[in-house]
């Protein structure tokens, strides 16, 4: 994923805050669809909260890399299958 | 001339407004005598304004969400109406396979029910056990019922089992203040005539957790052996009866009943029992499975998130493995919190 792509939440899920985890429920327009809530743990729900339409996937990364010890090249590769998951369930775009 | 039909279910009480009174059918009727007033009550909380006519009316309204018949193996919630219900409707005879054939001509074959807006209104549609289209605003001023027969004439568990569970799913989403879930429940008198829930996916054990206490606690009453209304009232959980049974009927001839919540269980058959307490994040995992949500409304599922979790944070939550045998009774009473 291009690392200077600004990633925007969409409205088609809600989301739920319960202790450090945030659960994702999205929408459906058929009963054929509805099979998963999605949980987040706290580094995933970290990525997540800072999903706001201004901050670049670079900038995203540099501040989690401040908070968590781990090296790049390990973050980048859990953020850009993070945002792919969070893309297949339309949660962001 | 009008006539007024007065239900009552979850502690809500509907005037259902009518040119015709409902016609008897007494093959179904006994399960809705508890839910239906014999007195006219002071007040009601909305109206129904019901007509009976003899075909579908296409409306090209946007469809929101709707349900199709071939329904998912596993913990998925079956958002259609009782499985009961619907071996009732296949014994209706010629009638129902007409009404059957009206609503697929209609809807498709494999849809059920859908939701949709129509202008400034949500449209409901379809039918198990009848066929009705169903108009409302989402301030519940205006609801308007069309029972779709050939008959010109309705029976309770047109309205019953037709849309009111799919109505009541979306009003009290919508208000935030209840929940329909598929579990069972007992009230028991011997623990202070608190309340349990037994929640679990299909074939998870409700109706035979329903069973064991009918059987053997003679101070317990079932509320429901598959669906039942979570509402909270005055900073209390209150669990209610519905008529929307399972495989087992026999306490909805008792008079309709609720209780306090006293313990929430996530139920799975086991080869011994066992209980175990669990955090609201694993419960709220478990619990998800078996709630009737409108999957297709933000703010309503915004609004029953919050009440779940008010819920979880505020009852003991249980994983709970059971044995069918009625040992299950006194383990649940001595469970500590």
């Amino acid at each position: 994923m291009d690392s200077k792509k600004i990633l925007k939440k969409t409205d088609k899920v809600v989301t739920r805050k319960i202790e450090d985890e945030v659960i994702l429920l999205p929408l459906s327009k058929s009963s054929k669809d509805l099979n998963y809530i999605y949980t987040l743990n706290q580094t995933a729900a970290d990525f997540w909260d800072r999903i706001n339409g201004k901050k670049s996937i670079d900038k995203i990364k540099e501040e989690l890399l401040s908070i968590y010890e781990v090296d790049d090249k390990t973050l980048t590769k859990q953020m850009n299958d993070l945002a792919k998951d969070l893309k297949s369930i339309e949660a962001i775009k | 001339m009008k006539h007024f039909t007065y239900l009552q279910i979850a502690g809500l009480i509907i005037r259902v407004t009518s040119q015709n009174l409902p016609n008897l059918d007494r093959r179904s009727d006994w399960r809705y005598q508890n839910f239906v007033l014999k007195k006219t009550p002071k007040k009601f909380d909305f109206e129904f304004n019901l007509k009976v006519r003899d075909n579908y009316i296409d409306y090209n309204s946007k469809i929101l969400f709707q349900t199709e018949r071939e329904q998912p193996k596993s913990s998925k919630p079956d958002l259609s109406s009782g499985r009961r219900e619907q071996e009732l409707f296949q014994k209706d005879g010629e009638g129902a396979g007409k009404q059957r054939e009206q609503k697929e001509q209609y809807l498709g074959k494999d849809i059920d029910w859908r939701i949709s807006r129509h202008k400034e209104r949500f449209l409901i549609e379809g039918g198990t056990s009848g066929n009705f289209q169903v108009f409302f605003d989402n301030k519940f001023q205006r609801i308007d019922i069309f029972i779709v027969n050939q008959d010109n004439q309705w029976k309770l568990a047109e309205l019953f089992v037709g849309f009111l569970q799919i109505f009541l799913i979306y009003y009290l989403a919508n208000k935030g203040d209840g929940l329909v879930v598929h579990s069972a429940a007992i009230k028991d008198r011997q623990k202070k005539d608190k309340g349990y829930l037994f929640a679990g996916i299909s074939q998870a054990g409700k109706t035979t957790t329903s069973r064991i206490w009918h059987k053997h606690a003679k101070d317990a009453q079932i509320l429901n052996d598959d669906r039942i209304i979570i509402r909270k009232e005055k900073g209390k959980f209150y669990l209610y009866s519905t008529p929307w049974h399972g495989d087992f009927s026999d306490y909805l001839k008792d008079p309709i009943k609720r209780a306090e919540i006293g313990k929430l269980f996530f139920i799975c058959h086991s080869k011994k029992n066992k209980a175990e307490k669990v955090l609201p994040r694993e419960f709220f995992n478990l619990f998800f499975q078996s709630l009737f949500l409108p999957f297709w409304d933000k703010e309503g599922l915004k609004k029953e998130f919050n009440f779940i979790m008010d819920l979880i944070l505020s009852v003991p939550c249980y994983k709970f493995g059971f044995k069918n045998d009625k040992k299950i009774i006194n383990y649940i009473r001595r469970i500590k919190e």
